[in-house]
């Protein structure tokens, strides 16, 4: 235990540091002149005495400095002089410093944003107890075209053959996202909300904050339709947070329900956003419910005590055989099965996103380090006689050793900061880019969502840069350290050529680098080649200046009146908007939203082919400007009661009637045969990557639903606003509730997202390759350029030109180029195969993307090798007989 | 005379606080003092014992003052605290025990 006397002395010289050294340099001093003043007294001449006791006492730098490191501790000691004496040193060279930092900065960067959000879509648990015992179970169709399973949701009658068998599940319960028209003073709106299994709370860990949940009671069908329970979000906005909520009724899609219970705000449903629940016995016709074919509810598990997934799979593959025989399908056989929440959480295309986005970052922080490291040799080789300097002025090998890790640590340092700052940037455009991508509809889409919901670039993401960017300051300093440190004085002061092994290994790494960033360069090639040839593709009707609206028409009109009436009196209403050129309406939006389809079978055939189905009104076709090639499109008197037609689009004229004339071939669809009255161009609907789908038209007018979408064509842009339709749709009845106004030029921004996303992706880091290895060529250039500056000397004194000199530079890089680009065209080919199947259109072999990656990467590694091969021209002929 | 030993590990400090019980002493003249109190059997290699002394003052040992010294210099002179003499009793007597049961072992006829 050290006395006071003891600590206040620690503290004393801990503050006064700078005092107490130049203390520590006078004792020293003392201490020499007695020694040598002892010498002169045994008879030594004065400079032979001084020399001698500075010998003994073997380096006054040396006492210094290890009497400092006991004042300040050994670890602490000299950190704030190493830091500093690191920034000044990488002040000096602004250049090295900026490509250190930056290519660090870069590839933290990356790598730190698409952490955050792997982190949070695919490594956290979700929010749910005991999360790895769900399971998604769901049926599996067959698609014999492609001769594979798809998963498929369920019908409720197949549910309740499953319900009533299934042993392997403690509790299952079903669900599905559902837009609920709720009704108020303000007027209809749609709500985000979900249909539920009474099980369904239970299993995601959601306990009422008031009231309850629902009873097993209100899962028969009938049970349920007067009760809903709300989120913490809509008691609060919607109801005031009123303190006794409990039986306080909402008018949800004309009927009354009671609130029975309000959810803590934690919970948001497996859509991550539902701000209702009601029973999903409820919020179905039972007529709906009855159809074993209306396969539009998603199921979840949680596996028995004891029960392994495996286990569960089997037992769920064999009750599928059981519901298959009970629902016997055209088809093929149907089949059921379970993923594990966990696996089917993230839909698949985002999901391989992510996969590829993690492959790019492993080869990004690769590069950063080979480049890093390169850098940082040079560097120390620069240095060698600097810090041969320190050590023969006395300072211990260590501290040598630590001032070069302290420089890699403070460029690391640096690095991971600007690290955490592109990081967070590209973590929120990654997970906005990435967010669009996510299928408007499906199985997944809200877990999807849901794992979203959990990424931010937030302390996890930050830790990760932090120890990510110590390790590569730790090794590469440590390496670069004991790399040009020398180890002994002699060596230090002698220029030694560096290893040939390790001359060797760099070029593979710089070969091994160009050639990825070709391949990467090839990929993004053609990865925006085919976005461009997807942009470029004919719609089949004109996106500008049309505007589509959702619309729900109101149970209550409804009552007193036809749905027919209803859509006449709104397209009144908006037709007459100064500026609306057109309106029409029809049972699905050409892009964002999964359109039906059907079969139909040929008069005089007996084989059923599948067609996208559409109920359209008149001058729809007008109104998407989708020409019409032949006969006319449906007309006010194609309505109740008027000769059954159709129209149908280009592809099926080609595919199902082939020869034969469809004006005089009929069609059996249903149970009515019709007569086919005109054929429209092709329009892409949906997917505009895919080719287009044979489709048929049938007159709205017929039978018009109680749901739709409205198109509104405007003669100018501009001249329409969203609140103006609005309006006039409010005029024609207050209780219609609409949704999701907008233009289809913007549904195809958004279709066009996951394409621009994946284009912009791979290009980013097909540049940050090339720039990672231009970086390394001019990193291993300059190094071979330094260690033969003695034999450039040379040459140049036994006469080479300077220009020979730069030729033999640039060969090197001509070469290191040469062989990278050989191996990356062929890599290439090999991974534009690949990836053929996510573009549009992919032409895996385009030359025109080939030639133009190689000449910007032949560019880029021209600009690199300037700078090292114009530093031989320095070369000076007179250096060749001073060195040594 | 036989070639200097090198100082038995970890008795430099009591060595130190030894030397200075006789009177404040200056790091200089505390290595030369060890040499001749040892009959030049042990040589200190000089400039450890600055961080020694360093390490002593941190305990509170030792402690330290410049007094002037000839040709208009200063030195810094060490004396012994109390804590020190304490320390050094201390010291000297497990150096005792210690070198008493050694020399036991090494008497013993095998």
């Amino acid at each position: 235990m050290p006395t006071l006397r003891g600590i206040l002395h620690r503290l004393r010289t801990l503050i006064a540091r700078r005092a107490a050294d130049s203390e520590t340099l006078e004792e020293l001093a003392d201490h020499l002149a007695r020694q040598t003043r002892k010498h002169i007294t045994a008879g030594l001449s004065a400079d032979e005495a001084a020399r001698l006791a500075r010998i003994e006492l073997g380096g006054v730098q040396r006492w210094r400095e290890e009497t400092a490191e006991v004042r300040t501790g050994p670890l602490l000691s000299g950190l704030g002089g190493d830091c500093k004496y690191a920034l000044r040193s990488l002040r000096k060279r602004p250049g090295f410093t900026a490509i250190a930092v930056t290519t660090l900065g870069l590839g933290l960067g990356a790598s730190s944003a698409i952490f955050a959000v792997v982190d949070g879509a695919l490594l956290r648990p979700l929010p749910f107890p005991e999360a790895n015992r769900l399971a998604a179970i769901s049926l599996r169709m067959p698609m014999p075209a492609m001769r594979t399973m798809v998963d498929m949701s369920w019908s409720y009658p197949k549910f309740v053959l499953f319900r009533d068998r299934q042993p392997v599940f403690s509790a299952i319960a079903l669900h599905s996202p559902e837009t609920l028209t709720i009704d108020d003073r303000d007027g209809a709106e749609r709500v985000s909300g979900e249909a539920v299994g009474s099980a369904y709370f239970s299993l995601i860990g959601a306990r009422p904050m008031i009231g309850r949940g629902f009873l097993p009671a209100e899962d028969s069908i009938g049970a349920g339709n007067s009760v809903v329970v709300v989120s913490d979000a809509f008691w609060r906005s919607r109801l005031g947070a009123d303190a006794h909520p409990l039986g306080r009724t909402i008018e949800i899609g004309g009927t009354k329900r009671a609130i029975v219970g309000v959810m803590p705000p934690s919970v948001r449903g497996l859509n991550g956003d539902a701000q209702l629940w009601v029973p999903i016995t409820s919020a179905r016709p039972p007529a709906v419910l009855e159809m074993s074919g209306a396969h539009n509810i998603s199921m979840i598990g949680r596996l028995a005590p004891g029960i392994s997934l495996d286990a569960a799979d089997q037992a769920v593959a064999a009750l599928g055989q059981r519901i298959d025989e009970a629902f016997p399908s055209d088809d093929g056989h149907w089949g059921a099965g379970i993923h594990s929440l966990d696996a089917v959480r993230v839909a698949q295309p985002v999901r391989r996103a992510l996969e590829l986005l993690m492959a790019a970052v492993v080869l990004v922080i690769t590069m950063v380090c080979v480049n890093l490291l390169t850098l940082f040799f040079t560097r120390g080789l620069a240095r060698r006689e600097e810090l041969a300097v320190r050590l023969a002025i006395g300072a211990s090998r260590t501290r040598v050793v630590r001032q070069v890790v302290t420089e890699t640590l403070v460029v690391t340092a640096l690095g991971a900061l600007l690290g955490v700052f592109t990081g967070a940037a590209a973590s929120t455009v990654l997970m906005s880019a990435l967010s669009s991508s996510i299928p408007a509809a499906g199985p997944q889409t809200e877990l999807t969502r849901l794992s979203f919901a959990q990424v931010g670039f937030g302390l996890r993401a930050a830790l990760f840069v932090a120890a990510f960017a110590a390790a590569i300051g730790m090794v590469i300093g440590i390496a670069t350290a004991l790399r040009s440190a020398p180890t002994r004085l002699i060596d230090a002061l002698r220029q030694t050529a560096s290893g040939v092994s390790a001359a060797r290994t760099r070029a593979v790494l710089v070969v091994a680098q160009i050639a990825l960033a070709l391949v990467l360069l090839v990929v993004s090639g053609l990865t925006i080649d085919s976005l461009n040839r997807a942009l470029r593709v004919p719609l089949g009707y004109q996106p500008d200046q049309l505007f589509s609206v959702r619309l729900t028409l109101d149970p209550r009109v409804l009552a007193s009146t036809s749905p027919l009436n209803v859509w006449n009196d709104i397209t009144r209403e908006v037709g007459g908007i100064a500026g609306v050129q057109t309106t029409a309406f029809s049972s699905c939006t050409p892009i964002g939203m999964h359109c039906d389809g059907t079969s139909i079978t040929l008069a005089g055939r007996s084989d059923a082919m599948h067609v996208a189905y559409h109920e359209v009104s008149p001058k729809y076709f007008a109104a998407l400007k989708t020409p019409v090639i032949r006969g006319r499109e449906f007309e006010a008197t194609d309505g109740v009661g008027a000769d059954p037609v159709m129209v149908i689009n280009r592809a099926a004229a080609r595919r199902i009637w082939g020869s034969d004339d469809p004006f005089t071939t009929p069609v059996v669809f249903g149970d009515k045969t019709r007569r086919v009255i005109g054929i429209v161009e092709d329009a892409r609907y949906e997917d505009i990557e895919r080719e287009p789908e044979p489709a048929i038209f049938l007159p709205a007018l017929a039978g018009p639903r109680t749901r739709g979408v409205l198109f509104v064509r405007t003669t100018a842009p501009g001249r329409v606003a969203p609140a103006d339709i609005r309006l006039a749709v409010r005029r024609a009845g207050r209780g219609h509730a609409m949704g999701d106004i907008r233009e289809i030029t913007s549904r195809l921004r958004d279709a066009m997202a996951r394409s621009r996303l994946s284009a912009t992706i791979v290009t980013v880091f097909a540049m940050t390759a090339l720039l990672l290895a231009s970086l390394g060529v001019y990193g291993s250039l300059a190094l071979a350029v330094l260690q033969r500056s003695r034999e450039f000397a040379i040459r140049r004194a036994l006469g080479a030109n300077r220009a020979s000199l730069v030729r033999m530079v640039a060969g090197q890089a001509v070469r290191l180029s040469f062989v990278g680009g050989a191996i990356g065209l062929m890599l290439s080919w090999g991974a534009s195969r690949q990836i053929s199947g996510l573009l549009y259109e992919a032409r895996p072999l385009d030359a025109r993307v080939y030639g133009a990656s190689a000449l910007l990467l032949v560019a880029a590694m021209a600009a690199a090798a300037l700078l090292p091969s114009l530093r031989t021209m320095r070369a000076n002929p007179r250096d060749a007989m001073r060195a040594d | 005379m036989a070639a200097p030993l090198p100082l038995v590990p970890g008795t430099l400090e009591m060595l130190v606080l030894k030397t200075l019980t006789l009177q404040p002493m200056h790091g200089w003249g505390i290595g030369e003092r060890i040499q001749q109190l040892s009959r030049d059997a042990f040589h200190v290699n000089q400039g450890t014992l600055y961080p020694v002394l360093e390490r002593l003052q941190q305990r509170g040992w030792v402690t330290a003052e410049w007094q002037p010294s000839d040709n208009n210099r200063r030195s810094k002179y060490y004396s012994l605290t109390r804590a020190g003499q304490r320390r050094l009793a201390a010291e000297r007597s497990d150096w005792e025990r210690s070198a008493a049961a050694i020399n036991l072992i090494l008497q013993t006829e095998a």
